[in-house]
């Protein structure tokens, strides 16, 4: 194969997709950063795992490095070549970060993986959501297999189902049901559209964001956000900020999940009634799932103005649909099945405002639980306390179960075990 | 039923549950069959006579069941309540309660105890001996990083799955705190969590259409064993449709185990070749749960909507009883000629 003599780019940074076909150069990479931090903690999981370039036959962990290939592993990637599989299995060997390749050194599990290169990262990012889109979207994610989540807060079926069961002996309307969850799926895919869109973001940079914020919450935006505040400019401030802050500590830990963190975010008033039908939703979350709590409800009143605030609708929709007026353009993927009601619009009973809220930011959501939260709990300041801890404390996830306690408590609790 | 499907897919079992099924268990001693419904309730069968012989009902939709022997079983509800059975007499307690729906409940024949995990982010373990009530049967609680989504246990280890990708392996003899804390090595929502019957280890299957497998050991010869595939994806036009994989079961005598997913299919693997030894014919619906009987000759497939979509017309939801060949399940090694006699 021709090459043209310069080196090659991606192999250089630890992985070329085009492996042996690849028009450039493949020399060892001459800047070979190692680095074990952030690995440790998977590492320190399975210590033992080294993983030796070569060997394990089904590489499970193993690091492909030495030139994973591209991004998308997912195909039988391993570089034990023989032995596999034979039939019909298509290993996936797990991520194929270009980074790890330079990890191969540490012979840690292939888990170590630093994320120190926003590129490839991002790049698998887009690779696992494009092709491997998972049917059901309430889901977390993490672009490396051993790494905590880059998405936190999903949801099972089975909450789903049981909140709506729950709503539904409550009295709740089906459409109003309906609509929460829609406003919940929607944003869920807005979270992952966001991450697609903003280069994998190394542990919180500050928050930037949060200060646009100024929701109601004082404090809130204390949260260290990393996220990339540019993509949020797009949206609404609110949209953005929200995002971008996951609220709140929750962001920043959320190793860069752009803003999804807050999706999480828990504050919610603890209405133990789960889904939060109607019931005070202060923040007007939907009850369930801490989702969105559409912020807007919070300092705005949704009005249809967002102004601003209210997300801008996330991804662009018109903002306002605020009540009444149609929830959400359709986005393709409700159609799925929340559509099954038919009834798009929902009224929003019982909930109007905070549904419509919903809707709108369905993007945004992010921003306006974090608003909430800090009205909520007063986090604010506590939010902003979260350290290395929010991590965890951020992924609580509460179906209408809004842990009023203390956020420094919960992380102590969180550590506890 | 609509749209029945062939008799290939076993005979039904008779006087289903009205709504949703959320997991069924055969006994560990006959061939009964406990099956928890959305519908509040818990059924017995006697799947091989195809028979209802009891009828439990909950305060709330009933997440997962278990026996304890024969003669006595446990549930765990959207009520928060944990309630035990004695199904000769037909009489029920509750055992304890949660703060927050129970998703999951076991029972360890090694330490003699019931271990439930719920959405409160807690495990608890309760002594069924007690006398009913919470101050007479709470062993322990523990906390756990987030929700607990599925829980499985072989010989004397336990092993966790939450959301957030958390996976945490228990040592029962010394619960205060994980033998193991792991963030689950597949990329999205964890569905289901099972162990190998020969204890080294456990699957894990996601909302994305694969299963990881796991092994307890972290020596790196262990380690160096494990993979995960891709399963349960429907290929079209170049772009996959990915199904969350909602059950595992493993074969109580060769070790290969089936998977059902929200396609509506069962697929039958052999772990150790990793080779696909069957696929059943298409289920009516997704499938909800999977159990092989203790001879590993039936299969109980619980085809059921499991809301994967949200909430829309779906298929009727039915439990599928399978006589099992061998040929479906029995693993075929490499060839060594004059293996595998089948």
């Amino acid at each position: 194969m021709i090459r043209r003599p310069e080196p090659c780019r991606n192999f250089q940074r630890g992985s070329c997709q085009y492996g042996d076909r690849c028009k450039f150069l493949h020399t060892q990479p001459q800047t070979r950063s190692n680095p074990f931090g952030f690995g440790s903690q998977s590492s320190s999981r399975f210590s033992q795992t080294s993983q030796q370039p070569k060997p394990n036959t089904f590489g499970f962990g193993v690091q492909d490095a030495t030139q994973l290939s591209g991004v998308n592993n997912f195909g039988a990637r391993n570089q034990n070549p023989s032995k596999l599989f034979e039939n019909k299995w298509i290993r996936p060997t797990a991520t194929t970060n270009s980074t790890s390749s330079q990890e191969t050194v540490t012979q840690k599990q292939a888990a170590v993986h630093e994320c120190t290169d926003p590129e490839s990262c991002k790049r698998q990012i887009i690779e696992d959501l494009k092709n491997e889109a998972p049917l059901w979207k309430l889901t977390c994610y993490g672009h490396w297999k051993y790494l905590p989540c880059d998405i936190v807060g999903d949801i099972s079926y089975e909450e789903l189902r049981a909140n709506a069961y729950e709503d539904a002996k409550r009295g709740l309307p089906l459409q109003s049901i309906v609509e929460r969850e829609r406003s919940l799926w929607n944003s869920k895919v807005a979270e992952f559209d966001n991450l697609v869109r903003s280069p994998y973001v190394i542990r919180n940079s500050g928050p930037t964001a949060v200060n646009q914020f100024s929701i109601s919450s004082n404090t809130l935006t204390v949260s260290p956000l990393s996220n990339k505040p540019p993509t949020f400019s797009s949206f609404s401030q609110l949209g953005t900020s929200a995002s971008v802050a996951p609220i709140m500590s929750s962001g920043s830990q959320i190793s860069g999940t752009p803003s999804n963190t807050v999706f999480i975010q828990p504050s919610f008033p603890k209405n133990k009634s789960q889904i939060s039908g109607g019931s005070e939703m202060k923040f007007g979350a939907f009850g369930t799932v801490g989702g969105q709590l559409p912020m807007q409800q919070f300092g705005s009143s949704p009005g249809p103005s967002n102004s601003g605030r209210t997300n801008g609708t996330f991804v662009g929709e018109p903002p306002l649909q605020q009540f009444g007026s149609s929830p959400r353009p359709s986005k393709s993927n409700i159609t799925n099945g929340f559509m099954a009601m038919g009834s798009e619009q929902a009224p929003l009973h019982s909930i109007p405002q905070f549904f419509s809220s919903s809707n709108q930011s369905s993007g945004s959501l992010d921003g306006p639980k974090a608003v909430q939260s800090a009205s909520n709990q007063a986090a604010a300041g506590d939010k902003q306390d979260i350290g290395a801890d929010d991590t965890i404390w951020l992924k609580e996830w509460d179906i209408g179960e809004i842990p009023e306690e203390e956020p420094p408590e919960r992380v102590c609790l969180d550590i506890n075990y | 039923m609509s749209g029945a499907p062939p008799s290939g897919s076993g005979r039904e079992l008779a006087n289903p549950p009205s709504d949703g099924i959320s997991n069924l268990r055969f006994s560990n001693h006959s061939d009964h069959l406990l099956v928890s419904s959305w519908d509040k309730s818990v059924r017995l069968y006697d799947a091989s006579a195809n028979v209802l012989k009891g009828e439990f009902m909950h305060g709330g939709p009933v997440l997962d069941c278990c026996f304890h022997d024969d003669s006595s079983g446990f549930s765990a509800s959207a009520d928060f309540t944990v309630r035990r059975y004695v199904f000769s007499s037909g009489k029920e307690d509750i055992l304890g309660r949660h703060d927050a729906p129970v998703r999951c409940v076991e029972y360890s024949y090694a330490a003699g105890q019931v271990i439930t995990g719920s959405w409160d982010k807690t495990l608890k373990c309760w002594d069924p001996r007690g006398a009913s009530g919470p101050e007479h049967t709470l062993v322990g609680t523990y906390l756990q990083p987030e929700r607990v989504y599925s829980l499985s246990l072989v010989g004397h280890r336990l092993v966790v799955a939450t959301a957030g990708r958390h996976v945490n392996v228990y040592d029962l003899r010394n619960m205060s705190q994980p033998e193991q804390r792991r963030e689950s090595s597949l990329k999205y929502q964890t569905r289901c969590v099972r162990c190998y019957p020969n204890g080294t280890g456990f699957a894990l299957s996601s909302v994305e259409g694969r299963v990881a497998m796991e092994f307890f050991d972290l020596s790196e010869t262990s380690q160096s064993k494990k993979y995960a595939f891709k399963c349960h994806r429907k290929s079209e036009a170049g772009r996959d449709t990915v199904y969350p994989v909602n059950a595992i079961a493993f074969h109580p005598i060769y070790g290969t185990f089936a998977t059902g997913g929200c396609d509506g299919f069962v697929n039958v693997w052999d772990g150790n070749n990793k080779k696909r030894l069957y696929q059943y014919s298409k289920y009516p619906s997704s499938i909800a749960a999977l159990s092989f009987s203790k001879d590993g000759r039936l299969l109980a497939v619980a085809s059921s909507y499991t809301f994967e979509e949200g909430d829309i017309p779906h298929e009727q939801d039915a439990i599928y009883l399978r006589n099992i060949n061998e040929v479906e399940v029995k693993p075929k090694p490499k060839a060594i000629p004059a293996a595998a006699p089948l």
